[in-house]
């Protein structure tokens, strides 16, 4: 029987990929986002998911969607050279408020998997950051 | 005895060509007899935005009165005897230099101005209005029974949508689609189509204007005579454009011109002409941007 509704679950997650993943052709920012930020030379690198949409006035979203999530606070894009601002609130082991800004470029804006790639700046750590829209 | 068999094998090659090579011959002329035809049709359906359409330097005759059902409605169709019925298509972009794009739109019309990645060319379907700025022409199928219509495509994937024109409200909870929903109502003599739940898989025109799924489509169809269709679309997508904005052009009816298969295979590598060079392409995403 669990195996049953977890077979269905399952299939109605695939749904809602499915649709999600259809979706996801307009605004160049418009999507679901995998990738990692991190110090250059650390052995671990952080991952990152992120989600983001286009309201027709501002790009709004979320980081690693789960338990340990946070808004985005401010998402902008410049379309002349494709560059792309971030700001949010992430919070740190103690959770207190560990304030986040990245700064990236945009590229292979043509493929459905494209990129942004930047500086993260997470609290007192900087580092770099990569994107790929799935 | 020698000349008995050159004669059985003389007849034996006249047969073989008769019976393989001929009916080659025939179907090989086929497409070649199809194209002028096509180029022609097409051309009429350009020459339409700005006039009759090529006929030399004679004025075109007048046009029979628009065509009409019993309660006297326009028949945007076919009428019955007519051997076809296709509407000519247009000009291939619906902007210009005064569409409100949002900043990030005119960038990515640029972008894909300089990179093409043109959708058609991965079989995607035409997307709403432009059906009607695609090459070939579409045809408007009729059913006033079943109070609907269908409109058929022939270049592009050579699909279809179809036109609910019983008053049902668009539903609430849309998939988005490449032909989203479609409902259309009579005012006077023109038939207005608002049409929903559009995904963003496709270029609403050949110049690769940006859209979202905020896209909401409003058509008017106009039969101002018999061979006459004055088209109106109001583009309305605020996730992409300042402003809604719209476009007109008129098509040019051919009750001669049947509906033709016209084939698009995915995984197609070929259309050079289409997406520039070879190589330059990025074919990795099984989904075009």
């Amino acid at each position: 029987m669990r195996l049953k509704a977890a077979f269905v679950l399952c299939l109605l997650a695939s749904f809602v990929l499915t649709a999600t993943g259809i979706a996801q052709e307009g605004h160049p920012l418009t999507g679901v986002w995998y990738g990692d930020w991190g110090p250059p030379n650390a052995k671990q690198r952080n991952h990152l998911t992120v989600q983001m949409q286009w309201t027709g006035k501002e790009v709004t979203g979320l980081v690693n969607p789960g338990p340990d999530s946070y808004q985005l606070k401010l998402v902008t894009l410049d379309s002349s050279k494709w560059t792309v601002h971030i700001e949010a609130d992430a919070k740190d082991e103690k959770g207190q408020v560990s304030k986040v800004v990245a700064d990236g470029k945009l590229e292979n804006i043509g493929s459905y998997n494209r990129t942004i790639t930047g500086t993260w700046t997470q609290g007192n750590t900087k580092g770099t950051f990569t994107l790929k829209r799935d | 005895m020698r000349r008995y068999l050159l004669l059985v094998c003389s007849a034996l090659m006249l047969g073989f060509v008769t019976v393989f090579l001929a009916p080659s011959l025939v179907k090989a002329q086929q497409p070649q007899d199809q194209a002028p035809q096509v180029q022609g049709q097409e051309q009429q359906g350009r020459g339409q935005a700005g006039g009759r359409g090529g006929r030399g330097n004679q004025p075109a005759p007048p046009s029979k009165p628009t065509p009409r059902w019993p309660d006297g409605k326009p028949r945007l169709g076919a009428l019955p005897g007519e051997r076809g019925g296709i509407w000519g298509s247009c000009c291939g972009t619906l902007a210009n230099d005064q569409t409100p794009f949002q900043p990030w739109a005119k960038a990515l019309l640029d972008f894909r101005r300089a990179n093409e990645m043109e959708p058609h060319t991965r079989c995607k379907p035409s997307g709403g209005a432009r059906q009607f700025v695609t090459p070939y022409g579409t045809e408007f199928v009729e059913l006033p029974d079943l109070k609907r219509m269908f409109i058929f495509d022939i270049g592009g994937p050579h699909t279809f949508r179809e036109i609910f024109l019983d008053g049902r409200p668009h539903p609430k909870d849309l998939v988005p689609s490449y032909y989203g929903h479609s409902t259309g109502r009579w005012e006077d003599d023109t038939l207005v189509v608002e049409t929903v739940g559009f995904n963003e898989a496709f270029w609403i025109d050949r110049a690769g204007s940006p859209h979202t799924e905020k896209l909401v489509f409003t058509e008017r169809f106009t039969r101002t005579d018999y061979d006459t269709l004055r088209y109106e679309v109001t583009v309305d997508d605020p996730g992409a454009y300042t402003a809604p904005w719209s476009r007109q052009f008129q098509m040019r009816w051919n009750g001669n011109q049947e509906l033709f298969e016209y084939v698009c295979q995915e995984n197609n590598f070929a259309p050079l002409l289409l997406v520039g060079e070879q190589g330059s392409v990025d074919r990795t995403s099984a989904i075009v941007p």
